[in-house]
């Protein structure tokens, strides 16, 4: 049996075009569907820190985001939920919060009024807190039964109480268990520039928004500009975009989204045999993803340079633990240090980091597959076949074969089998490439004293080293149209939808035209119509609430 | 086979920039030629440290059984019948107080591990049952083959070499070789000194690197300088605690722990000239259970380290040791040495007072310093100089 | 439904009496007590927590199971709490990680593992795990939490809040005795029950977040609005507990005033404290079937062991240094029995719990006790792989009788896992390496 590999999804449509002078009109979209995403861990604390500030603990757990099938942990925020354990935890959370909140210390910053008896119930009191502190929880004005079942309830707790302010955290805390707090929900209304159509509104477009480029809720200005519908106003949407972008925030964005992208959350439970690789300790476990984030970062948004770059450059950041990986000397003696591989050296791009040749190992020996398919699969969006149930392994798992020394040689043993061999074919000559770093990414040049060979080739273009692959992914068109189409899935947080691919082909033209600069592709995906886009079907328009 | 490798570091403005790089060679990577006329330089961390066992036929070397410990030489103080009874489990307490307080303590109250010198002449306390056998672990330290006196040394026995060598000095295995704490276990297991004595050294109590400097042929130089070093940086262990190779420590600061002496690489094992003294620190990262911090303090002392294949440095270090200063490592600890260790401070002293071989005291003639071998392990590692001073500029530097 | 839930509340308005408010209401029918953690009534059993410390670790190739899961193997050391296999969890490769910090000798372990902080200095780093787990369920009992040693050394202690504010420990049996079960002790079947307000409270304004409800789901599609169901089955499950919590409890059928206890001297002797532990064991179980506490603190011995035997001179931990290890046993055959003494201890002390029966199963059932030690191999001071076990099943909140490997993992993730389950609102515990925010995740029970 034969897999026909899915080498065209992702960039059939990708054509590569002539720089536009100027840009051309927006390639409209079908809209995606309206929906609700469960914020992040990550978005959670930054909007309790960004409302409250950051001397407010929290302290508790978020039930985990599953990744669907060839997507983004962003776009699986749409489809979980919370489980009973993790309601526990938020209303914990919620409580615990509120009570700091309102305690003797933060009260005069976030309750702009005295009751009149802090014993007693005061509903004026409380309805201009919960109206004034609800704005910014769910992220839009309370409803007038949101506000008052909070007043409602805060009296009730109050008097069986007898103290104002432990009533008023409990509806704080009612505030903070809600849905509307714990989950982005998207609301519409009719686009009054399409007929029949709908639109995001003012609010709903300012979450978007803050939680792509900040990777939080929406700050005063945003949510000022929302509540005056400045965010319908291009020029307006545009000025709001520019001034997030120009924020030191949007590095949590970029982060976020990387690790998301290239698959991170498998280090957590990464271990390689202790025996063989003495040296994956855990302060070395622990800095790897961190070096290749400060990598990205630094090309990224420090130098604004070139995406594909991230696959050439020679500059990244050591400490003391990696520098046992990587065998080089470190002077400092504490954190990061910038560092700078020399000329002809092994090393260049992200692949020949650590992070990705230890992640995509396995435990007691390097993976040419593996690696194979994660750079497919995270850094080409190219698919790659799961493996039938029945293949005997034997061979390929034998590293004390004599006849086979070399991976190369159990995997071409391993390959002389047709029904392996159509899915090998996409995957292991590019990870070949990457044999001269074991498994936890120390520079080898010989396995069981055979010479390793690292010559492959990249979709047609041969290679001879890890170097060689790194230029040729910096020139494989589906590099570059892979990140973009991620980048706009993660700016959505869902699957993208068959109405947006040709929007997307033209948003990667622009991104060559841009020089593949990844600030400028937010900016474009953030002032762009399709970002905001609510597909007709998807959803009844409501009224916004009414203050 | 080896090349010297230039790292690019962008030093900021931190005080790490006044750090010159001293290069470990990678065995493992192709060829680029050094600089025949500087060499490269090769940095290690000291990984074993311990005094030097021979483990021969145990009734040869020990024919009268082990040194006795404290509790064990208390006893023996005692009559048959005394000891006996005090043996008897509901006499526990009191034997407990008697070797634990009055045996380790002298007629007014000196501590048997703070004043071992006034317990020299207390019965109680005898000398240590020498070592019988001939062969031990060692170096020829004072040149002649047959023990007499010397300006420099008292009468002694020599052993013979392992490997045949004759006038091996090693007078604190001849104490030594027999007692429990030093012995130990057995050569399946090392020495119970040795074991405790590397563990300081992945528990970060002190750690010690050693620097080859212009070694332009690992197999036969007849030049090289070589560093010991103490280092405050602890080393990083694998999860079976083991130290781990190629990390970069940094030399300390404290001149005292700097020590340089030449050296020639003869068949792949490297001989140093011998070096006044080596002084390194001990203990500095403690302040508490056994005291302040010290110095370990090696005279007239030699290495003899082969390069091995894997890159490793392996072999012994001979020196004299002050027997002062080598009881005020016991006498930091206090009395618990003696009872929590097991070891008769007193009799140690004493041991090492009779049976000291090097330095005359010039009034008295007595000895003051003892002979002795310890093993050394050092693994590849990076050493960075505090200050690139003119002695300490890195060769390879370009 | 809705008519179900106004007789509800009609039903808990009467039970409160005068209190005029309206609160919601479980939905009782659907919590069943299948597995002994609850009272027929559906009033949850206390879940209570302790430690059991020994000191000098275990003996290499007598205690690690070969195998994991819960089919690991009993070696020598693990035969004394064998019978008690499918309640007691074994856990080896998680470790005390240093970030550079010396290891002082017999000084880091035991507090690295409380703390979560490898100590820079001799002295106690931080705030022990034991300590937040008594802060979130030990204020409503009479002790917050009782800390007990089998040897008469009261600062034998690994519980507190840093140096100079240690829980000190209790030695002796009588002293025990009056302070649990002398004159302030009070018969808790015979107290009043009032409703707290503060879950009163609580409970009523947990309704709020459902009340708007309906106006969320009109904005949303049919598979949004099946996850928002998801959201609400959720959060009525934390009314349901609220509610149970307003409840009168059953009477504690168990718990009798027991009689005066022998006392034992102690000094340094092994046996003695052995039999002195026993004793002290048997009073902290009664007193914690009377709820009187539900933390309780043990150090058996001292990390740097004083105890001999006797007839002999040299203490444990002497010999862990200068004993020979014998070469056909592979191990030091003194200093190792010592060992076995201490587990068979360990052993006695979890049999006494799981013979105390309560709901449907025993004290154990209900309990969740984290024994550990300062090191793995006294001889060298290693604090790799520092031993640890979990006994008891935390009313059914954990997994027992696995033997996991943290594989090189920071042992902090252990003490996590023990704040979770005691729900202590904690999503991470420990600093530099050993900061973790990964609880041993598999023990939760589903």
């Amino acid at each position: 049996m034969m897999f026909r590999f899915p080498l065209h999804i992702g960039l059939a449509a990708v054509v590569l075009t002539a720089l536009a002078a100027c840009d051309p009109a927006e390639v409209p979209t079908s809209g995606g569907p309206a929906g609700m995403r469960r914020l992040t861990e990550d978005q959670y604390r930054n909007s309790i820190a960004d409302i409250f500030g950051p001397d407010i603990l929290v302290a508790g757990r978020f039930d985990p985001i599953v990744r669907p099938e060839h997507g983004l942990l962003a776009a699986g925020t749409s489809e979980i939920s919370v489980s009973p354990t993790g309601f526990e935890q938020i209303y914990t959370m919620a409580n615990s919060i509120a009570a700091q909140v309102v305690d003797q210390s933060h009260r005069g910053t976030f309750v702009g009024c005295r009751p009149r008896d802090v014993k007693a119930a005061d509903d004026d009191c409380a309805t201009a807190f919960f109206r004034h502190i609800g704005r910014f929880i769910f992220r839009r004005p309370l409803t007038d039964d949101e506000l008052k079942a909070r007043v409602l309830a805060s009296g009730r707790a109050t008097r069986l109480s007898s103290d104002f302010y432990q009533g008023l955290a409990l509806g704080l805390g009612s505030l903070l268990s809600a849905p509307d707090f714990i989950f982005d929900v998207d609301t519409t209304e009719p686009d009054p520039n399409r007929s029949g159509r709908l639109r995001l509104t003012s609010y709903a477009k300012a979450s978007r928004l803050s939680f792509f480029l900040w990777n939080t809720t929406p700050d005063l200005e945003l949510m000022t500009a929302a509540e005056r519908g400045d965010l319908h106003r291009e020029d307006s949407l545009r000025h709001q975009v520019d001034r997030l972008l120009a924020s030191p925030r949007v590095e949590s964005a970029v982060r976020t989204f990387f690790a998301d992208m290239l698959g991170f959350e498998v280090i957590a439970d990464l271990a390689k045999d202790p025996v063989l690789y003495p040296q994956f300790v855990r302060a070395v476990k622990a800095d790897m993803p961190e070096q290749t984030l400060r990598t990205i970062v630094n090309v990224l948004l420090t130098d604004n340079g070139d995406y594909r770059d991230l696959f050439k450059t020679r500059k990244t950041f050591m400490t003391r633990a990696l520098g046992v990986i990587y065998q080089v000397p470190v002077p400092q003696k504490d954190g990061w240090m910038p560092y700078e591989f020399p000329q002809g050296e092994p090393r260049a791009g992200i692949l020949t980091l650590m992070n990705f040749l230890a992640a995509f190992s396995h435990d007691g020996r390097s993976s040419p597959t593996v690696r194979g398919k994660a750079l497919r699969e995270h850094l080409l969006c190219q698919p790659v076949p799961i493996p039938p149930g029945n293949v005997d392994f034997a061979l390929v798992q034998n590293t004390a074969d004599p006849a086979h020394p070399t991976t190369r040689d159990r995997l071409t043993a391993h390959r002389s089998n047709p029904t392996c061999a159509g899915c090998h074919r996409i995957t292991d000559p590019v990870g070949l490439g990457l044999e001269n770093f074991d498994t936890v990414g120390v520079f080898r040049t010989t396995e069981n004293g055979a010479t390793i060979d690292t010559s492959g080739d990249l979709d047609g273009v041969p290679f001879q080293n890890a170097a060689d692959l790194g230029q040729a992914m910096h020139d494989n068109p589906a590099a570059t149209s892979c990140v973009v189409n991620r980048f706009y899935e993660y700016a959505v947080r869902r699957t993208v939808v068959k109405g947006e691919r040709d929007w997307l082909s033209s948003l990667n033209q622009q991104f060559a035209q841009d020089g593949y600069r990844v600030p400028a592709l937010m900016r474009r995906i953030a002032i762009s119509d399709a970002f905001y886009s609510v597909a007709p079907e998807s959803q009844q328009p409501i009224q916004e609430a009414k203050r | 086979m080896t090349r010297v490798r230039r790292h690019t570091f962008h030093l900021g403005k931190n005080a790490q920039a006044l750090m010159a790089l001293s290069f470990m060679a990678m065995a493992t990577h192709s060829t680029v030629a050094a600089p025949v006329e500087e060499g490269e330089t090769l940095g290690f961390l000291v990984t074993q440290f311990a005094i030097s066992i021979y483990y021969g036929d145990f009734k040869t070397d020990c024919p009268d059984g082990m040194t006795p410990t404290t509790d064990e030489a208390f006893l023996l103080t005692q009559t048959p019948s005394e000891r006996a009874r005090l043996l008897r489990p509901e006499n526990a307490l009191e034997l407990e107080k008697k070797w634990k307080i009055d045996f380790t303590s002298g007629p007014n109250g000196e501590d048997i591990c703070r004043n071992p010198r006034s317990f020299l002449d207390d019965p109680r306390h005898p000398v240590h049952l020498p070592v019988q056998s001939k062969i031990s672990y060692g170096m020829n330290l004072d040149g002649n083959v047959d023990g007499s006196a010397t300006p420099m040394t008292c009468l002694h026995d020599n052993f013979t070499g392992i490997n045949g060598e004759a006038g091996v000095d090693n007078q604190m295995y001849r104490i030594m070789g027999c007692a429990k704490s030093w012995r130990g276990e057995g050569p399946k297991f090392g020495g119970s000194m040795a074991i405790k004595y590397n563990s300081y050294m992945k528990d970060g109590l002190h750690n010690y690197l050693i620097e080859l400097k212009g070694v332009n042929d690992r197999r036969n130089d007849p030049d090289v300088e070589v560093g010991i070093y103490s280092t405050e940086d602890k080393s990083m262990l694998s999860g079976a605690g083991d130290h781990l190779p190629h990390q970069t420590f940094a030399i300390t600061k404290n001149p005292r722990w700097h020590n340089v002496v030449h050296g020639r690489i003869v068949d792949g094992v490297l001989h140093t000239d011998t070096a006044d003294a080596i002084t390194l620190d001990w203990f500095s990262a403690l302040n508490g259970p056994f005291g302040a911090a010290n110095e370990y303090e090696f005279h007239r002392a030699q290495l003899r380290l082969e390069l091995l294949p894997d890159g490793t440095l392996k072999g012994i270090l001979g020196a004299y040791l002050p027997i002062d200063a080598t009881s005020a490592q016991a006498r930091n600890g206090g009395k618990g040495v003696a009872t929590n260790g097991n070891r008769d401070c007193a009799s140690e002293y004493k041991s090492m007072a009779v049976y000291a071989d090097g330095f005359p005291d010039p009034k008295t003639g007595q000895c003051t310093m003892i002979s002795m071998s310890n093993d050394v392990v050092a693994i590849p590692a990076f050493v960075l100089h505090p200050d690139p001073g003119p002695q300490k500029t890195a060769s390879v530097e370009p | 439904m809705s008519s179900l839930k106004q007789n509800r509340r009609t039903l808990l308005r009467g039970l409160m009496g005068s209190a005029a408010v309206t609160v919601a209401l479980p939905f009782l029918d659907c919590f069943l007590n299948a597995n002994g953690t609850a009272l027929a009534s559906g009033t949850p059993l206390p879940i209570r927590f302790g430690t059991w410390f020994w000191g000098l670790g275990v003996t290499p190739g007598r205690w690690r199971p070969a195998r994991t899961g819960s089919d690991y193997d009993i070696l020598p050391e693990l035969e004394a709490i064998a019978p008690y296999k499918k309640k007691v969890s074994i856990f080896s490769g998680f470790d005390v990680l240093l970030d550079g910090r010396p290891n002082f000798p017999h000084q880091t372990g035991g507090p690295a593992f409380r703390t979560g902080i490898a100590p820079a200095r001799l002295a106690f780093p931080g705030v022990s795990f034991d300590t937040l787990i008594a802060d979130a369920i030990g204020a409503n009992t009479r002790f917050r939490s009782l800390e007990l040693t089998a040897i008469a050394a009261s600062n034998n202690t690994l519980s507190g809040r840093g140096a100079g504010q240690m829980n000190p420990s209790e030695s002796s049996a009588s002293a025990l005795y009056r302070r649990v079960f002398g004159p302030d002790f009070k018969d808790p079947n015979a107290a009043d029950f009032a409703p707290d307000p503060a879950i009163m409270a609580k409970q009523s304004v947990l309704s709020a977040v459902a009340d708007q409800r309906h106006a969320l789901e009109q904005r949303l599609g049919s598979a949004d609005r099946a996850r928002l169901d998801q959201y609400f089955t959720a959060v009525r499950q934390v009314e349901n507990q609220l509610a149970l919590q307003l409840q009168k409890p059953e009477p504690l059928l168990a718990c009798k005033q027991p009689g005066a206890p022998k006392e034992i001297p102690v000094a340094h002797d092994v046996e003695d404290a052995i039999q002195n532990h026993e004793v002290l064991a048997k009073l902290l179980g009664m007193a914690l079937t009377c709820n009187q506490t539900k933390v309780f603190n043990i150090c058996f011995n001292d990390s740097a062991s004083s105890l001999t035997r006797r007839g002999t001179t040299t203490s444990h931990h002497q010999l862990t240094h200068d004993e020979q290890i014998d070469e056909k046993l592979g191990y030091q055959p003194e200093a190792t029995k010592f060992i076995a003494d201490l587990m068979r201890a360990l052993g006695t002390f979890v049999g006494i719990l799981d013979g105390i029966p309560e709901g449907d199963g025993t004290l154990l059932d209900n309990s969740l006790v984290v024994a550990h030690s300062d090191t793995d191999f006294a001889k060298v001071h290693s604090v790799t792989s520092l031993p640890v076990m979990f006994a008891g099943r935390a009313g059914g909140r954990i997994n027992a009788g696995v033997h996991i490997d943290g594989k090189g993992e920071s042992v902090t993730r252990l003490a996590l896992t023990a704040m979770q389950v005691m729900k202590v609102n904690a999503d991470r515990f420990g600093s530099g390496s050993m900061e973790t925010k990964k609880p041993v995740s598999e023990l939760f029970a589903a």
